[in-house]
């Protein structure tokens, strides 16, 4: 797994063309094989995060969850790239590590929504009638909660931990896969299709299953990525507040929160937080790629 | 002609007096492309023809045969990206090369566009009533009072009935037709030497495709306009242009005189384009 | 099944003859507003419920919390009487419901006040700090859109883009944390997160609420500087939060209306530029923009959580967050509620705008 660079910083604008006072048609976004920029810029960003995950869990400069690996408070520089924090833990190491934590929680906790909203919004846009109307109600409840806030509240009440907390921020993340499908499934009750498939002695679970929903995907997709961008914020929101993962494993969100009682020393913030961002920066971009790409047929 | 009198148009302005004879539209060598980072696709080549003043001339010719990127490049309203070279004249003004400015004093004053698909032309959240105002004040300089005046007469002139009423309606609540009425009493309050019309009656029913032809043909004689459609309707054009120009591929086919070519037409294409034209019609066709 | 029940259709009231029809509802809008009141108070009652399972049933005993560790099981009892956890959760949730319709909303387990005293004594926090964040947003949020869309394709939409998604990307509490380094910590530009006030600044008498307008009306322009210092941090970051959604939908709508063939109609009619943009693109690229608004408002009244908490600013967020830390179902509850009710009053404001604003959605 290497990180192709696919970012030339050309920009081709306006290649020759005959005198006239219109400038050319930008390729608006198709450029590199085609696809938006958007796309390819958050694709390299995350192929670049899921290798620094993975370096994370072969090497790390020092035991991540070591303390005493070198004085605390140590500025960056010299052995410690990144400083250390108050228990004279290498940051570096720990955000390296934590690369892996958040990842692939952000994308567990993503999977799951994605399936189980799908389900849900299948059921209640194929079949209609009491069972959407008591689905459509449940949503509607649970988006009225400020959405961090409710995660806060279960995380809290069910306990702190690694299942709890997927299962949690599943659970808030649910609604929009929910409503998203149950739209695409709606619209395509009625088409023609689904009556030939029908009639073609196909069971109407079967149809929902091989036609309507693999036809109303894809706008989930784009979805699924926007909101895995909320999710890792989330997720590293609980750590911070320390109702997150088990206390003293590497997690982005719990070391800003370190960092937090000792504001000289801002390293200790800083790089788990940029970690954050560009995890949440690269799946905001491939949400825009794809939505891009889509517009375009 | 900004014309500032205000009384009812009926009576209509005379044919523009013009000191030259020549014609009122004359495209020449009219050339245009899209150029993308994967290259460029030539959508007109060498695109020659005439719009003789007074009448009706009809551009006729298949989806994506240039006919209406050529009307469009006309009003310097080509899609973004198309970059065209040749010439354009208007009452022997070159166009090409104009600024937002020549064209803004172009447009509306001296040519008015219908265009395809009325209801989506017109602004979804705004009357027609109070659209059709701003037109009349900016091209004939009246006031708020005055333009209301000037747009239910000429609403009634498109045979909108209860104008007033319809005034105060969205377009979405307007029908097709009605519409598209509304957009011809648009073209009509600029007062215009030069009308365009591109695809007017597509997507509309049979019978209101024929009225609002007929109400087209009758507005444009009386107020001396001239004229010129965009249709793939060969009917239509039998029925109401004096010439025709016949477009394929971005390129002119042919151009000849209405009763030349239904008589006679000249290019291959043409009679294809006639034949098929003809078969379509047969089963519902009136006369 | 078929979608019996789920739409009931009002009435065709377009059939029926009606008088010039501005403004006047007809009965059919008054039936979608039963309609729509039902729904909202069905959702306001989902929310309590679906809190009240989550705290007392869910939840484990709270009584551990309440009371002095090492007190006698007698000691517990009373607490127990004392807060109504004493009875059975069915008789819990009857006498919370009942209590609920009367405004009681309980006392808090953490301040030992009425949850509603607590709830309206922070409020004034919160809207200080709301208001100033969700204009700088609102109005940053549709001009930077608005200016993307005309610019589309240049530079400038790039680079209005790139800010944008990392404003979304942004971890609120870390940006707060960032500059509070920054300009705290580093620069000394600001103070630090201490609230509203600097320690020992004289509060001014309650006017408004807003601490800058009444030290403003008490003449106390140290205190009103020292409270707009204290507020230019925490409104920077919510704002922050609250632009970037906004300019999303002002592009993606204006760019849109752009394209529109009204706004074609309205170049070829010789309307200029600045005419059709603001005349005929603008009100309509704004219509999505308005639930968004919605979005960042409801956002800044309830979900401003952790900003608040990071900066030590006492309104409903951090209220919220205090009571979770410390299962203070009451106070939670509480919170749950008004942000509920912000919610719903903030949907039926939605839908009254775009009734108001789009034409298309009146027939």
């Amino acid at each position: 797994m290497t990180a192709p660079t696919p970012i030339p910083a050309a920009d081709p604008v306006a290649p020759p063309g005959p005198a006239a006072d219109i400038p050319a048609a930008p390729a608006r976004k198709r450029r590199l094989a085609g696809q938006p920029i958007t796309l390819l810029l958050g694709c390299a960003l995350m192929v670049l995060l899921v290798v620094t995950a993975a370096v994370g869990q072969i090497w790390t400069p020092f035991d991540p969850e070591a303390p005493g690996v070198g004085l605390p408070f140590l500025e960056p520089g010299g052995d410690h790239w990144f400083g250390t924090d108050q228990a004279g833990s290498d940051v570096f190491s720990k955000t390296l590590a934590a690369t892996w934590t958040d990842l692939w929680l952000t994308v567990v906790a993503v999977a799951i929504a994605f399936v189980v909203g799908s389900v849900l919004g299948a059921v209640a846009g194929y079949w209609g009638g009491w069972a959407d109307a008591v689905i459509m109600r449940g949503t509607e409840i649970l988006q009225s909660f400020p959405a961090l806030l409710l995660a806060l509240l279960l995380v809290t009440t069910l306990g702190s931990g690694l299942i709890n907390v997927i299962v949690v921020v599943a659970f808030v993340g649910l609604p929009g896969y929910l409503r998203l499908l149950r739209a695409e499934v709606r619209a395509r009750k009625s088409w023609e299709f689904t009556d030939a498939a029908i009639l073609a002695g196909n069971s109407g679970p079967r149809v929902l299953a091989r036609h309507l929903v693999p036809n109303g995907i894809m706008p989930l997709i784009s979805y699924a990525a926007v909101n895995a961008a909320w999710v890792a914020i989330v997720v590293s929101s609980l750590g911070f507040v320390g109702v997150g993962i088990e206390p003293g494993s590497p997690e982005w969100g719990s070391m800003i929160a370190g960092g937090r009682t000792s504001p000289d020393s801002y390293w200790i913030s800083l790089f788990p937080g940029l970690g954050i961002l560009l995890l949440a920066t690269a799946f905001y971009l491939i949400g825009d790629g794809l939505t891009d790409r889509e517009d375009h047929r | 002609m900004t014309g500032k009198t205000t009384s009812a148009p009926r009576t209509g302005a005379a044919p523009a007096p013009g000191d030259d004879t020549g014609p009122l539209l004359s495209v020449t060598g009219l050339s245009g492309a899209f150029h993308t980072a994967h290259g460029s696709t030539q959508v007109l080549h060498d695109v020659t023809f005439d719009v003789p003043r007074g009448g009706i001339t009809a551009v006729v010719g298949e989806t994506g045969s240039g006919k209406s990127l050529s009307v469009l490049t006309v009003m310097g309203l080509m899609p973004p990206g198309l970059a065209v070279q040749g010439s354009v004249r208007f009452d022997g003004r070159e166009l090409i090369g104009l600024g937002e400015d020549g064209y803004r004093e172009l447009r509306g004053n001296q040519i008015a566009m219908v265009f395809q698909d009325a209801r989506s032309s017109l602004n979804p959240v705004l009357t027609v009533g109070r659209q059709l105002a701003a037109v009349a004040r900016l091209h004939r300089g009246v006031g708020r009072k005055e333009a209301e005046e000037l747009v239910a007469d000429t609403l009634a002139r498109v045979r909108i009935p209860d104008p007033r009423r319809r005034m105060a309606q969205y377009p979405h609540q307007f029908s097709g037709g009605m519409a598209q009425r509304a957009m011809i009493a648009m073209a009509l309050l600029c007062r215009p030497r030069l009308m365009l019309l591109d695809e007017p009656t597509t997507g509309l029913d049979v019978t209101t495709q024929a009225d609002v032809m007929e109400l087209v043909v009758e507005l444009a004689r009386q107020d001396g306009l001239t004229a010129c459609l965009v249709t793939h309707d060969l009917g239509v054009v039998g029925e109401t242009c004096d010439r025709v120009i016949v477009m394929r591929h971005g390129r002119v086919v042919e151009e000849a005189a209405a009763e030349a070519f239904f008589r006679a037409p000249e290019s291959a294409y043409a009679r294809t384009l006639l034949a098929a034209n003809r078969i379509d019609e047969a089963p519902g066709s009136p006369t | 099944m078929a979608d019996s029940g789920v739409v009931v259709p009002a009435p065709p009231a377009a059939a029926r003859p009606r008088e010039r029809s501005r403004g006047r509802l007809p009965r059919g809008a008054l039936l979608m507003a039963a309609r729509k009141l039902g729904g909202a108070l069905l959702v306001v009652w989902g929310v309590v419920t679906f809190t009240f399972v989550v705290a007392r049933v869910v939840a484990p005993d709270p009584i551990g919390l309440l009371v002095p560790p090492g007190a006698t099981q007698e000691a517990q009892d009373a607490v127990r009487a004392d807060l109504g956890l004493d009875s059975s959760v069915a008789e819990q949730y009857v006498i919370y419901l009942r209590d609920l319709i009367t405004g009681d909303l309980g006392t808090s387990f953490g301040t030992g006040r009425a949850v509603t005293d607590d709830l309206m004594s922070r409020l004034p926090a919160t809207l200080e700090l709301a208001v100033p964040a969700l204009i700088v947003g609102i109005v940053l949020g549709t001009a930077l859109g608005v200016i993307s869309a005309v610019r589309r394709g240049r530079l400038l939409d790039h680079a209005i883009r790139i800010v944008t998604v990392i404003a979304l990307a942004m971890p609120q509490f870390w940006l707060g944390l960032v500059l509070l380094s920054l300009f705290y910590v580093q620069l000394g530009w600001l103070p630090g997160p201490l609230g509203r006030l600097p320690v020992g600044a004289q509060i001014p008498p309650e006017v408004t609420g807003s601490y800058v307008i009444d030290a403003v009306i008490a003449g106390q322009w140290e205190t009103a500087r020292q409270a707009i210092d204290q507020l230019i941090l925490p409104c920077a970051v919510l704002a922050c939060g609250i632009f970037a959604p906004i300019t999303r939908v002002a592009r993606s709508g204006m760019v849109e209306a752009l394209r529109s063939e009204y706004v074609r109609t309205a170049h070829a009619y010789g309307f200029g530029r600045s005419t059709v943009y603001r005349g005929h693109a603008l009100r309509n690229a704004l219509l999505p923009v308005i639930t968004m608004i919605a979005g960042g408002v409801a956002f800044a009244f309830t979900g401003a959580v952790l900003v608040e908490g990071v900066f030590g600013w006492p309104g409903i967020g951090q209220y919220a967050l205090t009571a979770v830390e410390q299962s203070d179902f009451p106070a939670l509850q509480g919170f749950v509620l008004y942000a509920a009710i912000i919610y719903v009053v903030l949907y039926a404001l939605v839908d009254l705008a775009h009734s108001l604003a789009d034409p298309r959605t009146r027939s």
